[in-house]
């Protein structure tokens, strides 16, 4: 594939453009056009500044910022500035955002992995879902679709019990 | 602590065995928790904060891998002790500039460390010399059911293990290999092998210094994501890629060694000759002469010394470390000299 732009070198750099008032855009483009409209990452950059970069988009949707975290008092906003969040009631706190977050960095949304003991020793409805998640990753990965459709529907009750028990407390 | 055993440095990745270690340093997996009931440690107060190492410290206490361990409170030391747990690879620079209520935990054998009050509550690690990112998982596995038994860490179903930055949530799991490629350089094929392990989504880091410019060849690969993948998985991927690119060195040497041998003798030999004869070095020289020494070493062309000789040597030349031989403070240009005298005594003591 050539550069979209010079339609001379190999485009190496892949991403899409979204600018105001017009349909997002995939483009393709070599590097040197890349470095010439500022796309390659300066070696100076942390994880601070990645994560600047993905909450802006989030906060062109909600203008709530100022939202702090009840237990920590911390703000969106100077999460964004830091990095860091202050405490693990955060992630509840600051949830629809950063969700977003997570999917841009890991490309997933569901823990599958290790659970602690505590989690994985009483049959809790928490740990059941992490494992139905992970069965069906498995199933997935060596084709058995049938199976992978009933997990599913499986992960989906599970969820809604969940849910429902949450309300209802 | 006793310092001056850490300076004798016969321990952890130190040692340069293990599988594929003629061109895998050390294996490294790192988790990373927060206790559930105590605010992170950039939100918490110093007393919190104090609270919650006295809480972990107790726990670790109970933990057979930690009996004779260390227990070293970062601001009761140096700044030049805290550099040089930074070189050694013990703690994080991040962890060594702390204040009150961050303390680092070394067990006996100097192969996992505890890191208490850095970005997260606790960042454990085993390191090993060698290929031997299974090994490292099995034994800071152990210890993390242990802890968890006494601590209770923050978890959520749905994304896994809480920490303070979204970027380590879910199985909060950093595993690493650092790799010594001087033949993919020479060959100029590195970028290429670079290239091919980002695209799998791998971090590449230069140790010393950034990209193509690392000095040293010394080169560590990790993973990024740790949500959505078990610790298995990553674990398996890691090793997958490692072992090409071992593979890839491997046949970059022996391509240099059939082809270029003059070439590649008289680099090692001039390394070792400027190393062995220089009474004025910097520590970026230094650790590129090394470089190509110890590759020397494992193709074969110098038979004297052996890998932990100077696996030893890169730690022993960094400043924290001269200094702390020396007893005292050093200019840069005061190390330079002494890196040189080190050197000397050194390698000519294994000559004869």
């Amino acid at each position: 594939m050539l550069c979209d732009i010079c339609k001379e070198q190999i485009a190496t750099i892949h991403y899409t453009e979204v600018l105001p008032n017009s349909e997002p855009k995939k483009m393709a483009l070599c590097e040197s056009c890349a470095k010439e409209k500022n796309l390659l990452f300066t070696p100076q950059f942390s994880v601070a500044d990645i994560l600047k970069g993905l909450t802006q988009a989030v906060q062109a949707e909600e203008e709530d910022s100022e939202k702090s975290c009840p237990r920590c008092r911390l703000t969106f906003a100077r999460f964004r500035k830091g990095g860091r969040l202050g405490c693990a009631s955060c992630y509840e706190a600051f949830q629809p955002k950063l969700q977003h977050i997570l999917e841009e960095i890991h490309r997933e949304k569901q823990h599958i992995g290790k659970l602690p003991k505590s989690a994985a020793s009483e049959p809790s409805k928490a740990a059941q879902l992490a494992e139905l998640h992970q069965e069906l990753k498995q199933a997935i990965d060596r084709e058995e679709f049938e199976q992978a459709a009933l997990l599913r529907d499986r992960i989906q009750t599970l969820k809604d019990e969940i849910r429902g028990g949450k309300t209802r407390k | 602590m006793n310092f001056e055993e850490l300076l004798k440095g016969k321990k952890g990745w130190l040692r340069g065995d293990g599988p594929g270690s003629e061109i895998v340093f050390s294996s490294r997996v790192r988790l990373a928790r927060n206790l559930a009931d105590h605010l992170f440690p950039s939100r918490a107060t110093p007393s919190e904060k104090k609270e919650v190492m006295e809480e972990i410290v107790s726990a670790i206490n109970s933990i057979p891998h930690f009996r004779n361990c260390t227990i070293l409170k970062i601001e009761e030391l140096s700044e030049i002790d805290r550099q040089l747990l930074v070189e050694r690879y013990l703690i994080s620079r991040e962890l060594s500039n702390k204040k009150a209520g961050s303390a680092v935990i070394i067990d006996s054998k100097e192969v996992v460390t505890a890191m208490i009050n850095e970005e997260d509550h606790i960042r454990m690690q085993a390191l090993m010399p060698g290929l031997r990112l299974e090994k490292c998982w099995e034994m800071i596995n152990e210890i993390d059911d242990q802890l968890e038994r006494l601590l209770g860490f923050a978890f959520s179903p749905q994304i896994g293990y809480l920490t303070a930055c979204p970027t380590n949530v879910g199985t909060a799991i950093r595993v690493s290999a650092m790799l010594h490629l001087p033949g993919l350089i020479l060959s100029k094929q590195i970028d290429q092998v670079l290239q091919a392990v980002a695209k799998l989504h791998l971090a590449v880091r230069g140790l010393y210094g950034e990209g193509t410019e690392a000095s040293g060849n010394l080169f560590q690969i990790s993973n990024q994501i740790t949500l959505g993948k078990s610790e298995s998985e990553i674990i398996a991927t890691l090793e997958k890629v490692v072992l090409q690119v071992i593979e890839t060195e491997r046949n970059a040497r022996k391509v240099l060694l059939k082809t270029n041998a003059d070439f590649l003798y008289d680099r090692v030999g001039r390394a070792y000759g400027i190393l062995s004869n220089a009474h004025i070095i910097t520590s970026r020289e230094a650790i590129d002469l090394l470089s190509t020494l110890r590759m020397g070493i494992d193709l074969g062309i110098v038979h004297e010394l052996d890998r932990q000789a100077i696996n030893e040597l890169f730690i022993l030349t960094q400043p924290a470390h001269l200094q702390r031989i020396n007893g005292r403070e050093l200019d840069a240009v005061s190390r330079d000299i002494e890196r040189g005298n080190l050197l000397r005594s050194r390698l000519v003591k294994s000559k004869q």
